[in-house]
């Protein structure tokens, strides 16, 4: 899968936790530009995004993330 | 050594001249030189443990399959000084030992993740672990942030150094103005609970967590300055707390650096493994993490009590949060109202989870709650020569505390644009250096011939 699929269903999970039918994802954006997005709403992505792509993710693969594109780079290189 | 102290003044600036003076290659020596005389002035043979501890977390690392036992080294230490009390042992507490440990495990956590590479200068390394500004009080701050500034060792600019001085005036007037004179009140009232009628209890209700504030973040104001002085750039610790409209968002701005080491640390571990679990196994993360939270405090029971009232209120934030979210949106004047009392709410909220961390006993909680809507009475004579006290009255305590939050605000502001002073017009610049000598002067002069009688910073305890 590359990283353009998997931005699109990634932004879908994200507008599905976030309650947010409009929310658009880019590579930079991070914690900080979505106001509900903190370490409890984290994690219920994470569950999501595992379920969305039937990936596991360990705590240093989230530890790790620093903004979507990261997490988009370790979506491909689980699906991979 | 004292950091409410002239002679701490003293050899903060000797350091700092020093720094200044020295070749690039020499500050970071000095910094762990300085840290080490600091640490030993206070203990020597605890400095041995500081070391020790360092040492054991420097050479683990390295072997990166070790540093998860080297972890477990170090909190096994730090669960035997803090059992000392419980044991009925009057041992000391190394000081600083929470903050040191929490930045080693931290650093070897994070090192056995893979998201840094282990330090291969000890001497950095060393300057890390015993950094003397934030041995006493913290800020957590992380390797990762740390090392590089430290290996850099930049030199320091007259107009960054007046920023550093400022901030640590502040500090003192937050400890000195308000925290020691509010701990009066505070004090009384706990001391006397059941003793006199409903106002004083209230006041104690009301001026323990402002107490808190004012001495933790002055003790963090501090410790930022005097890091400034010397070349590093420290985390904040506070961000408006008493602003915060709800519990998790409080939890984001009060003692910053401890919150995302256990975010990091122990709740995304903790929440990972019990992902699986859904509402059950948020909650029941939320609790382990905050009782061990409280716990970080010290073995007592009444830590762990404000531990899990702050689960109970994380988590009904947490189990609510989409409902409210979407009930807000088709009821927008609710929502406005929202914002002004949102803040109030949670203020009570946390002033409540206070008198557990500030009770000492179950019995004491029990008292401030019967007796905090006794109704207005008679006051004692000892209460009111109290609040009789210039630095007491509840007038001149409202004028400092407003004083403190304007400082505050304005410090928030400028601080992250402090570089920019030396940018402006150079009367202005010279204006702002002359306030900041002056006030460090009226500061040392203070504690030279009037040192207040001050009780120690509530934080430096644990």
């Amino acid at each position: 899968m590359n990283s353009e699929e998997v931005k699109a269903r990634l932004n879908k999970v994200f507008r599905d936790i976030f309650d947010d039918p409009d929310l658009c994802i880019a590579e930079a954006t991070t914690a900080a530009d979505i106001d509900a997005w903190d370490s409890l709403t984290h994690i219920d992505l994470i569950v999501q995004v595992e379920k969305e792509f039937k990936v596991k993710f360990s705590t240093g693969d989230v530890r790790g993330l620093r903004n979507v594109g990261d997490f988009i780079a370790l979506i491909v290189k689980k699906t991979a | 050594m004292d950091f409410v102290s002239a002679p701490f003044l003293g050899f903060l600036a000797a350091v700092a001249l020093l720094y200044a003076a020295a070749p690039r290659g020499w500050r970071c020596p000095l910094l762990v030189a300085a840290s080490y005389a600091f640490y030993w002035s206070w203990s020597h043979w605890f400095t041995l443990l500081l070391l020790g501890s360092t040492l054991l977390a420097y050479t683990a690392a390295r072997a990166k399959s070790l540093a998860l036992s080297a972890v477990s080294v170090l909190i096994a230490v730090l669960v035997v000084f803090k059992s000392l009390p419980l044991l009925g042992t009057n041992g000391l507490i190394p000081l600083g030992v929470s903050y040191y440990t929490f930045k080693l495990a931290g650093y070897l956590i994070d090192v056995h993740w893979g998201a840094m590479e282990p330090e291969r200068r000890l001497v950095p390394f060393l300057a890390y672990s015993a950094f003397f500004p934030q041995i006493v009080g913290g800020p957590i701050q992380r390797a990762q942030t740390f090392l590089p500034q430290v290996e850099s060792a930049a030199p320091i600019s007259i107009s960054t150094a007046a920023c550093g001085a400022l901030r640590i005036a502040l500090g003192f007037f937050k400890k000195f103005v308000i925290a020691d004179n509010l701990g009066q009140i505070v004090n009384y009232v706990y001391a006397h609970l059941g003793a006199h009628p409903g106002a004083p209890v209230a006041l104690g209700f009301y001026g323990y967590p402002l107490q808190m504030y004012a001495d933790f973040s002055g003790l963090t104001d501090i410790a930022v300055g005097a890091g400034v002085l010397l070349g590093i750039d420290s985390p904040e610790n506070f961000n408006a707390p008493f602003s915060a409209p709800s519990p998790s968002e409080y939890w984001r701005r009060w003692h910053i650096t401890l919150t995302l080491w256990m975010t990091d640390y122990v709740f995304t571990p903790l929440r990972m493994s019990s992902r699986n679990l859904g509402n059950a196994g948020l909650v029941l993360s939320l609790f382990l993490n905050m009782i061990l939270i409280g716990l970080w405090h010290g073995f007592y029971w009444t830590f762990a009590l404000f531990g899990a009232v702050h689960a109970v209120y994380l988590s009904v934030d947490a189990l609510t949060q989409k409902w409210r979210k979407r009930w807000y949106k088709s009821h927008r004047l609710a929502d406005r109202v929202t914002d002004w009392v949102g803040p109030i709410v949670t203020f009570h909220l946390i002033g409540v989870a206070f008198v557990f961390f500030r009770a000492g006993d179950v019995a004491t909680i029990g008292l401030m709650f019967r007796h905090l809507f006794d109704g207005w009475g008679p006051l004692s004579d000892q209460f009111q020569d109290i609040i009789d006290r210039p630095g007491c009255s509840v007038g001149v305590l409202a004028a400092a505390y407003i004083l403190m939050e304007a400082a505050d605000l304005l410090r928030r502001r400028l601080w992250p644009k402090r570089t920019l002073a030396a940018a402006v017009a150079r009367w202005q610049r010279w204006s702002f250096y002359s306030c900041s000598a002056l006030t460090m002067l009226l500061v040392v002069s203070l504690l030279i011939t009037n040192k207040p009688e001050s009780s120690p910073f509530l934080y430096a305890i644990f």
